[in-house]
Order: structure tokens, then sequence, then C-alpha cells
């Protein structure tokens, strides 16, 4: 009973302050200014952006440029307001009327962090309305039924997207290696993972090519979770992405073979050999479970010039899902819980720190943090660790083995990219919505959420000024 | 697991606080091995002038801040214990409202803190504001408030849980004459509702009036205890108070004075206080039909205080 | 003589304030150590040895100026008036307007010690910065590299020692001190060469980087001048998104003013939004280029033109403003 009272004593503390948080955010000019310009900036962007000419393409522009504008827009102000939260309420001495009251640090901290994830969660859905009113105004807009079809089965659309097994093997990387290695190309001095790193690239490279007259082939394992609409709108595409260095853009024949237990198909065309293209393929050839041998030959001509995709995707499967409202609202959710991150940096700097410092600090911390993988592959140690090792300096090294681990401990956040996913039609899935969410929430901003309680717990909040 | 003490508000021993720098060096030692104990039900002034540890006293009880030696317990428990809060209201030196939210925002907001349902947190908050005169402005935003208004604020919030302690720092700063009378009559009346009540102030005739124990501070030491009688009584000195007396009664009780003592007694008149001055001419002022523009508090306590 | 006594008594009081906000020696040591750290990380030249770390130092001291510009000018008013000492100042025989132009008189002053540790980081970077000799191919001056970096650094531990032996503020001190050490640390790369040979008097220094950094530096002051004048009426977050947004349509105003359908209101809008692109000039250094004279002339000019319109009307905004 006891403890029944002291947790909903908890609950209602922790309320108390989110709704104090909440009410003070939705009084604030500024808050309203936000609000505004997120919406306003999406307005704009609609208004003035060009695109590549297609329907489509305009609007995985706005749809893109749209969400990041309203993320970057809240995340300052959510660090704004998370920095100010906690370091203010000191400052101004508000909190010694909290404090003494039934309140831990955790119910302040809490507390603070919901008032604000609450006034982004709004703003956010009004954004995501915004998005949606957009998309559909574009696809009832008076474009070209051409147009209007591809923008409905590619863009707002959400689709399964199904990977091929690795072709590449372990052994095949090690031969490479020590070929690489005998010829000098690998420094001996270079480390072991860089060395591994660039010779699976090369090996991934060469696979990707195909001369002409020969084939290469991928398999496709669908999951079971695979499940085609019953509704007989079921589509299933192969999506290809090509890539040749050569100004001479001719048109190459190409064979493809789709065969699965449950039937065969094949295609004859000849196409650009750049660039991204859809093939379709008969939905009935994708079963959840069962395997989807896909062959690629070139028929070319004696002049063409070898094919060669991708190496990182050169093919996917892709296979309709469901609608795009239900992906957004998902893509929302996720761009949530990284602004409710943001958010919670700035509450656990801002009780460290003074408003101004903790701004400072936070600021730097996410500059070097989205960064740190730019500048890893910019830096003269990245160029230089394969061929010249020996004249990268210490400081150099140390520097950029630094940003490789801060780039490598802020990987899991950035792995799920949720714009990217709504413009290419890719269906996000529950699962992975959830567990991103989990990874954000119940690791990162718990994390920080420790730290913050520890904070406030030792510090004293009536010093003098 | 600690079982709060009702018995014993605020026991200190020892209690010391030295400001640090950066370095952990000391700068400044505002309390200095300080012995506190207050009774159940009395109220305790704590007196001295500015800097001389009061209001540092009272942070460290609160949990505000961390005592550099000594210990304190609020009803036998820590003073961050959640329990130890739930019995206690502060009133702070400012008041440090959110000036966003309304009185009633206010009150309802430290009410659902102490977790009180929200039938119970409009009937306390209602008659606090009576008790405060500021049902009027009570969907006015606080920041838009004078300093006596939001003291007054102030002041409600610190009993909107009915607390058993009741710590008031500078309690009458910025209030005018009329509301210091209010004030100190409901110290009084929480007091004798068996509440406890821990004044500090430099203003001497606010904590004269109602203390029953006070403590003299002066640079972080206690320089002098007790209750008032044994404090101010001069007991070498005896006053007769006759009421219209006539110059002959007058001279002859001179006189038998002087004959039995060998001393020359002082006669005169004995004088009001200000205070006393000045509320009396505003009652008749009040009598006379004129009004307040300002705050008009009740001069009862909110009924739920004295349950 | 006296408003001169009170104008200068003011402007003290300001850079005191000032210098002992934390955030203004985090500012320019963080960006100092960028600056610094820009030649280790940036390995394209795109054909011209040190272009882009000279790029990236302007770049920064660009941004970094225009946040301690527009911090600096967004809080001090706020906090003076918060604090109640703007009332007890104005209640002696003060001028509000001598008042408002000792305030950006002591914020420039603080701007100028900043950008002149930008400026001798930025030339300094650009000496370490991959650069071909005959003799060893391309190399990085690392030696130059580490004192620059390490200037803050030092500065922050002598101000530490100072604070405990001397008791003196930590960041007013360590704010001097990373100018004298940055200077030092200049003038010591005056004896040594790019391999570490010693050639003294010979600095090494691409000085054409001089006037663009100079132009950087009364960019930052013509902002600090606009986030002052705004101050006056609006609180620090307001103020900074008021600066923000007219640093971005700055940026493009050119683009906006030729947008306008009739020529009024294309200059209107030239007179009104400041063209910050007047004053970068970084690829005018390309390919061992200079800045000329006269456009370095024209664009002081127009920084003092349009700081002069601030402030004034700051000035007057400030004289009609209930200060309680």
């Amino acid at each position: 009973m006891r403890s029944c009272a002291v947790s909903s004593g908890m609950n209602n503390g922790i309320a108390a302050i989110a709704v104090l948080t909440f009410r003070g955010a939705w009084r604030s000019r500024l808050t309203h200014c936000v609000a505004a310009l997120a919406c306003s900036s999406i307005l704009t962007l609609v208004l003035t952006a060009r695109g590549d000419g297609t329907l489509s393409g305009l609007l995985k522009l706005v749809i893109e440029y749209s969400l990041k504008a309203a993320f970057w827009i809240l995340a300052v102000s959510g660090l704004w307001a998370g920095c100010g939260a906690v370091s203010e309420d000191i400052r101004r001495r508000h909190i010694q009327l909290l404090a003494v009251k039934p309140l831990r640090p955790s119910d302040l901290w809490l507390g603070r962090w919901i008032g604000i994830s609450a006034v982004m969660a709004l703003t956010l859905a009004v954004c995501g309305v915004l998005v949606g009113a957009i998309a559909s105004a574009a696809m009832n807009s008076n474009a070209a039924p051409a147009e209007r079809k591809h923008l409905s089965e590619h863009v707002l659309n959400a689709r399964w997207r199904l990977l091929p097994s690795e072709r590449v093997t372990r052994q095949d990387v090690e031969k490479r290696l020590a070929a690489l290695k005998a010829d000098g190309t690998i420094s001996d001095r270079a480390s072991a993972e860089d060395a591994w790193r660039y010779a699976l690239q090369r090996v991934k490279w060469e696979r990707s090519t195909v001369q002409r007259g020969e084939s290469i082939e991928w398999t496709f394992r669908v999951p079971q979770s695979v499940r085609l609409p019953q509704s007989g709108n079921a589509k299933a595409w192969a999506r290809i992405r090509l890539y040749s260095p050569l100004r001479d853009r001719r048109e190459t024949a190409m064979e493809w073979t789709f065969a699965a237990p449950s039937g065969n198909a094949g295609y004859s065309l000849s196409i650009p050999p750049d660039g991204v293209h859809y093939l379709d393929i008969p939905p009935s050839l994708v079963k959840a479970g069962a395997t989807l041998l896909v062959r690629f030959r070139h028929a070319g001509e004696a002049q063409d010039a070898p094919v060669m995709f991708d190496p990182d995707a050169p093919i996917e499967v892709i296979v309709t899902r469901s609608g795009f409202a239900g992906n957004l609202a998902r893509a929302l959710l996720i761009i949530f819980c990284r602004l409710s991150l943001v958010a919670a940096v700035g509450l656990t700097a801002g009780t460290a720190f003074s408003m101004p410092v903790a701004l400072f600090v936070t600021v730097c911390v996410f500059i070097i943090a989205s960064g740190s993988a730019f500048f890893t592959e910019a830096s003269v140690v990245n160029y230089a660790k394969i061929h010249d090792p020996e004249k990268i300096s210490a400081y150099a090294r140390t520097a950029s083995w630094l940003l490789g681990k801060i780039s490598l401990l802020l990987e899991p956040l950035a792995r799920l990219d949720p714009a990217q996913c709504l413009i290419d039609g890719v269906y996000i899935p529950w699962s992975a919505t959830f567990t991103t969410c989990a990874v954000i929430l119940g690791t990162y901003a718990a994390l920080l959420f420790a730290a913050g309680v520890f904070l406030l717990k030792r510090k004293e909040l009536a010093l003098p000024e | 697991m600690m079982r709060e003490s009702l018995d014993k508000p605020v026991l200190a021993r020892g209690l010391t606080k030295v400001f640090a720098d950066f370095w952990n060096r000391p700068k400044v030692r505002a309390v200095d091995g300080l012995d506190l104990e207050l009774r159940k039900g009395e109220i305790f002034g704590l007196l001295g002038p500015n800097g001389s540890g009061k209001s540092t006293t009272i942070k460290m009880i609160l949990g505000l801040l961390h005592p550099t030696g000594g210990e304190v317990e609020v009803f036998g428990l820590p003073p961050a214990n959640v329990r130890a809060k739930r019995l206690t209201g502060y009133l702070p030196e400012e008041s440090y409202l959110y000036p966003y939210l309304t009185p009633r925002e206010t009150l309802d907001m430290m009410g659902s803190i102490f977790n009180l349902p929200s039938a119970e947190r409009r009937r306390r908050s209602e008659q606090l504001l009576e008790m405060v005169g500021l049902s009027a402005a009570a969907d006015r935003p606080v920041g838009e408030f004078s300093k006596g208004m939001a003291r007054r604020i102030g002041l409600a919030q610190a009993l909107v849980n009915n607390p058993s302690l009741v710590i008031l720092d500078e309690p009458t700063s910025g209030l005018d004459p009329i509301a210091c009378r209010h004030v100190k009559d409901l110290t009084v009346a929480l007091a004798r509702s068996g509440k406890t009540v821990l004044l500090s102030s430099h203003l001497l005739a606010d904590v004269e009036d109602v203390c029953d124990r006070v403590a003299i501070l002066f640079n972080g030491r206690v320089r002098a205890r007790g209750t008032l009688t044994e404090l101010l009584e001069k007991r070498n000195i005896v006053r007769f108070a006759v009421p219209d007396p006539g110059s002959e009664a007058v001279a002859r009780i001179s006189g038998l004075v002087r004959e039995l003592s060998g001393r020359e007694p002082q006669i005169d008149h004995p004088s009001m206080d200000l205070e006393d001055f000045f509320l009396d001419v505003i009652a008749k002022a009040s009598r006379e039909g004129e009004t307040l523009s300002g705050a008009a508090p009740t001069c009862a306590p909110a009924p739920f205080l004295l349950e | 003589m006296f408003l001169c006594r009170q104008f200068l008594a003011l402007t003290r009081l300001t850079i005191v304030e000032s210098l002992r906000q934390p955030l203004s020696f985090l500012l320019s040591a963080t960006a100092m150590a960028a600056i610094g750290l820009a030649p280790l990380l940036l390995m394209h030249s795109f054909g011209e040895d040190g272009k882009l770390v000279r790029d990236t130092a302007l770049a920064i001291h660009f941004m970094g100026g225009l946040f301690l510009s527009t911090h600096l000018a967004a809080t001090c008013l706020a906090e003076e008036r918060r604090r109640g000492t703007l009332c007890s100042v104005l209640s002696k025989p003060v001028r509000p307007s001598v008042f408002f132009l000792s305030k950006f008189a002591g914020i420039a002053a603080v701007l100028a010690c900043f950008s002149f540790c930008a400026t001798l980081a930025g030339i300094m970077a650009e000496r370490v910065s991959e650069h071909f000799s005959t003799e060893q191919g391309f190399v990085t001056d690392w030696r130059a590299g580490l004192m620059l970096v390490s200037t803050p650094a030092a500065a922050a531990l002598l101000a530490g020692i100072v604070n405990y032996r001397l008791k003196r503020p930590f960041p007013s001190s360590a704010f001097a001190l990373l100018i004298a050490f940055t200077s030092l640390a200049a003038l010591s790369c005056g004896f040594f060469d790019r391999l570490g040979r010693w050639h003294p008097f010979h600095f090494h220094f691409h000085w054409a980087m001089l006037p663009a950094e100079i132009l950087v530096g009364t960019a930052i002051a013509t902002l600090a001048a606009v986030a002052l004048a705004l101050s006056v009426r609006f609180e620090g977050p307001a103020t900074l998104s008021f600066c923000f947004a007219l640093l971005v349509a700055g940026l493009a105003a050119d683009h906006i003013a030729g947008a306008a359908h009739s020529r009024p209101l294309s200059f209107a809008i030239q007179c009104v939004l400041p063209d910050w692109q007047e004053f970068w000039q970084a690829d005018r250094l390309n390919g061992g280029g200079r800045i000329p004279p006269g456009h370095i002339a024209g664009a002081v000019l127009y920084a003092f033109c349009y700081t002069s319109a601030a402030l004034t009307a700051g000035s007057l905004i400030f004289r009609n403003t209930e200060t309680s």
C-alpha cells in the first residue's frame, strides 16, 4: 500500500513537472516561432523547389528536405530547451520551490524531458501532417498519368526491400589480400583491419563487373514475414544500380532471368549501363520462405563495355507491402525518438553546466558526432593508411582513431535512415522501428538519464550567485 | 527503512557550512557548529544581521545545500528524504515563482506534486487564495504581480500540503503592514494547530510578536538562545502601569518608592508601537466605508490548515 | 572629457563582464583548436596547397565570431535588465546613448581580440598544412601545428594556476593568456621554416590572408551592432534567431534583391540586408591572388555605415524604452 502510494506520488511528480514544462513552452512565443518556422520551411520548399523535372523527383526532394528541416529546427530548439530546463531553473532559483517538494532528482529530470518531448512531438506531428498533405496533393495533381503511376508505385508506397545473399567469401578476400601485398599495393605496415577492408572492396568491385557474354547470379532468400497484399495490387520489381565511368552511355543488351520454385520469368532488353533501373517481377515468384534466383547475362555487342553494378547495392527485390501513411508515421516515430535523445543530451549538459556553456558543449559534441564519419573518410590518415602508413604522424593517427571510435559508437543511431526509406518507398518494419526506438531511448537516453540524475543528486541547488 | 519521528521536527548537531572555491579551498564559513532543536508546535525564530547564516541554515535543513560538517534531521529523516519533504512547507526569501503560471495553476501544480486528488487541490487552492486575498487575481500570470502579491502566493504554495513543519524565510519582506500583521497572526494560528514554524528574519518586531523561542546568529554561530521572556526580561526593574492616576497619586507613589527603595523612579507615559497605531488608523478607515484597491486578505487561516 | 571618461569606464565594465563569461574563452579556444586541427583532417588540396585549410580557417573565424558576437550582444543588455543594474546605472548622470554605445565598444573590443587570435591561428594553420617541397615532397609543419593546438590548453592551464594562486577569475585570465600565447606561437614560427630548420625572421606565412581575416572581423562587428540593437527590444533567444535569419538572408542578399520585381524594392532590400559576400573574399586568394586595397576600403566603409545605422537605430530605441 505504502509503495503504491509512493510510486503513484512519484508518477504524479513526474506528471506535474511535465505539465509545468509543457505549459511553459506552450506559453512561450519562441515555441510558436519555432513551430511556425518548421511549418513555413516545409511550405517554402514546396513553393521554391525545382527537382529533376519529374513529379516523383520533386516530391522526393520535398519529403527529404522537409523532414530534415523539421528535424534540425526541432533539434536545435529541443537542445536549447533541454540545456535551459534545469540550468535556468537553478540560475533563477525556481528549483528551490521544486526541490523542497517530495520530488526525487529522477522525477525532475524525467518530468522536464517528457514535457520537452511532448512539445516536439506535437510540432513534429503537425509537420508530418503537412508532408502527408503535400504527398496527397501531388497524387491528385494534374500531372501526366505515367508520372502519377510512377509516384504511386515507387515513392508513395511502402515496399519490402530484399537484399541478395553475400557473394564474396572469406577465401576470396584472403586470396586478393595476399596478391595486393605481394605486388606492393598494400604496404606491410598497414593495419590488418584496414588491409582487409581494402581487399574486400577490391573483390566486390571485381565481382560486380560483368564482361560481354558473361553472367552473374544473385540469390534472394525471401523471409517468412514477407506477405504480398491479398487485394491484387501486389507488385514486385528488381531495382538494379548500374555504374559506368565512360562518357559513352549507349544502351547495352541484357538478359534477365528470374527463377523460383513457383515459376520462371525472363527479359531481354537494352538499357543504358548507368543509373537506377526497375524491372518488373511477376509477384507469384516472390513467395514467403522461398528462394528467388536472379541471373543477368551481358548480351551486348563487341563494342559494348563491361556492365558494372554498384558493389554495395547491385540489386534489390522490391515488393509492395502497404501505403505511405503508415510508413510516414513510423518514420516520424523514429525521428521523434532522435529528437528526444537530443533533448536528453541538452538536459544532462544543463544539469552539469550553465546554459551557455551547456549549449556550447552539446553543439560541439553534435558537430563532432555528426562529422566523425565524414572526417574519418576525408582525413589524411584514411588516404595514406594503405599505401604510405609510415608517413602518418602519431598526432594524425590518434585524432583519426578517436573520430573513428566516436563514429562507431554512434553508428546504431544512424543505421536506419527514415527519410531515405520514405523517399525510396521502402517499408520500415514495426520491428525495426521499435528496435531503433528501444536502442535510442533504452540505451543512449537511459545513460544520459542516469548521468543527469547522478549530477543532480550531487548538485547544491541554492549556492549563492 | 528509516521511520519519520514527528516529535522532532528539526534536529541539527554541529551543523557547519563552508563555501569553497573551485579548488575546494574554504572561502566563507557561513555556519559554524550550529546546534538546533525545534520542539513540536513551537514558533522558533532565527535572528541575525545580513550574512549571519540564517538562510544557509534553513537551506541545509531543506537539503538545498549539503553541510560541510555536522548532521541535520527533519522528523528523524535526512533532509533529502521524500517523506521528510512531504511534511515540510517552505517560503524562500524571494518567491521564485514561475512567471507564466497563474496563482491557481501554481497551487494546483504544487498540490499535484503532493499527490492530492484534484477535488482536494481545488478546495485547498480556493481557501489559500481567499486567505492571502488574491482570489480576484487568481487567473493572472504571476509575472505581472508586484513583489508583495508574489510573496503571498509564495506563502500559499508553502502551505498547500498542510505541512507539519513550516519554514518561513523573511516572510514579511515586501508586505505592507496589514499583510505583515496577517502573516504574524497566521503564524500563531499555525502553531496553535500543532504545526512547528521556523521563522527567519532580521526584522526584530516580527520575531518579537510571534516567536516562542529565538536564536540569534552572528557570523554563523548562535550567540544567544532561549525564550523571549528569558532573553528580554529585565528582572531587576519593576514597572507599574496605572490608568488615569491623577497627579496627586503619581506624586504619592513616587514618594513611596523613593522612601522604600532609596531610588528615583522613572515616570513616563507608555506609547503604542507604530504598527499598532497604523493598524488602528486603517481599522477606523475601514469602519468608515473606505476600501482597499490591492490585495485584501482575510484574517483567518484557511480552514484546512487547522484540521 | 567627462563624457569620454564615462564612456571609457562603461566600456571597461562591458569588457570585464564579457570576458568573465565562460563562453568567451570557450568559443575562442574551440575556434583556435578547430583551426589548428584543420590541416590534420583535410587531405584534398583542390589543386593548390593550403587552399582548403585557408578557407576552413576563415570559415571557422567567421562562424565562431558570429556566435560570440550574437551571444555577447544578446545577453549583455538582457542580463543588466534582469539583474537590475541597468536601472542603477541609468539612475546616475549617464546618457542612455553613451551607455548603449559603450556596450558596443566593449563587445567590439572583445571581438577584436578574438579576431586577432583567429587571424594568427589561420595564418599559422595555413603554414602547417601540407605544402610541396622539392626536398621532401609533401610536408606538414607539425612543429607549428603542435604549438598552435597547444595554445588553448596552455592558456587554460596557466589561467588555472593564476586562479589558484592569485584568485583571479579563470575565464578572463584564460582569454588574456590565449591572446598572449597565440602571439608567442606566431612569433616563434618566425625562427624556423616548414622543415624545422633554423631560419630566423622568415615567417613563411601567407600574408595575403590578413586582409581576408580583417574583412571577416568587420563582418563580425557589424553583426554585433545589429544584435545589440535588437536586444534592446527582444530577449536572448529571439535576438539570436533574428540574427541567424539575417545572416542567412544576407548571404543570399544579391539573389533576393534580384528577385524583387521593382527597383525601389530591390534597393530597399539591398539597404536593409547586409551583404555578407562583401566580407567573404577567400576565393580571391586562390592561385596567389590578393584582395585589392580598393575592395578592402569599400567593404570597411560599408561595414562602418551599416554598423553606424544599426547603432543609431538601437540607441534611439533604447532611449525610449522603459528600463524597469
